[in-house]
């Protein structure tokens, strides 16, 4: 069986890397793509969280050997190479795509978080209430919004989620072309230390650009 | 890390990297059909506890994902 983690052009060499069970990442070539994949004799269903671990550090390995890769979900694996040859030739332009829209460029990832203690809207209250505390929230999101407004004008692109729980005002990640990164951080640093008291701010990056590697059909299923 | 607040110290930098990172590799990557696919034992628990977990981060982490395990 063959585990994938990702595709990558132009490897010099290969992801240095644990991999998953501690077998090794190897390439194969399909079209002019390089798959990255590592060889099991079998695969339990259900793994646990290091295998999270394994995946993600040979998607960062990947990242600091060449800057022209697509990171693939967790948990997929074909029966041979037949199988994963099959898949990827009937994704090839699709993939093409990905890889033009992320190739150089990494991600940056921004929640900002109500404190605990700061009111958040009690279920237990009037309508009347109910609905001004929803308006409440939605204007405390709106507010988390604008926070990120100088973000976005550093990023080639971003996705922002609002209220994903009353308390998670925004969710946010940011894609970013390699040579900026640095300048992106030191924005999010400012941001972090000139937050609001009533908000917290978590940001993390340079990560591979997990968020921003879709296939058109799955926007289409989505 | 925290911000000094009292929170409980199980909420380290690095389990909040984990839950970042289940966030992106379960949410995020492209995604090929494949013959098997796997799924992570216990990853709703990790979900539940995004929400209190990035309640008490307030840095830039570093994304040192090795010290998770």
């Amino acid at each position: 069986m063959l585990y994938l983690y990702a595709f990558a052009r132009g490897l010099g060499s290969l992801p240095r890397a644990t991999g998953l069970k501690e077998r090794p990442p190897e390439l194969v070539a399909v079209g002019s793509l390089d798959a990255v994949v590592s060889r099991h004799d079998r695969l339990e269903q259900e793994v646990a969280a290091d295998a999270l671990v394994a995946h993600a550090e040979v998607v960062d390995a990947l990242m600091a050997e060449t800057d022209e890769f697509v990171p693939v979900r967790f948990g997929t694996v074909f029966e041979d190479e037949t199988s994963l040859q099959n898949a990827a030739a009937g994704n090839e332009q699709a993939l093409e795509q990905v890889l033009r829209k992320v190739r150089g460029r990494v991600e940056f990832g921004l929640h900002v978080v109500r404190r605990p203690g700061a009111p958040v809207p009690a279920p237990e209250r009037s309508g009347r209430e109910r609905l001004l505390g929803k308006l409440e929230q939605l204007r405390a999101a709106e507010d988390a919004a604008e926070l990120d407004e100088p973000l976005v004008r550093l990023a080639v692109e971003s996705r922002r989620r609002l209220l994903r729980t009353p308390r998670l005002l925004l969710s946010a990640a940011y894609l970013v072309e390699r040579p900026r990164a640095s300048e992106f951080a030191e924005r999010l640093r400012e941001l972090v230390e000139s937050r609001p008291e009533r908000l917290e701010v978590l940001a993390t990056g340079p990560w591979p650009p997990y968020s921003f590697a879709e296939l058109e059909d799955d926007l289409r299923a989505a | 890390m925290t911000t000094g607040d009292a929170l409980p110290a199980a909420r380290s930098a690095h389990e909040v990297t984990l839950v970042e990172l289940v966030d992106r590799l379960l949410g995020g990557g492209v995604v090929l059909a494949g013959d098997v696919t796997l799924s992570v034992a216990g990853v709703d628990l990790v979900h539940v506890s995004l929400r209190a977990l990035i309640a008490s981060a307030g840095t830039l982490a570093a994304r040192e994902i090795a010290p998770v395990r």
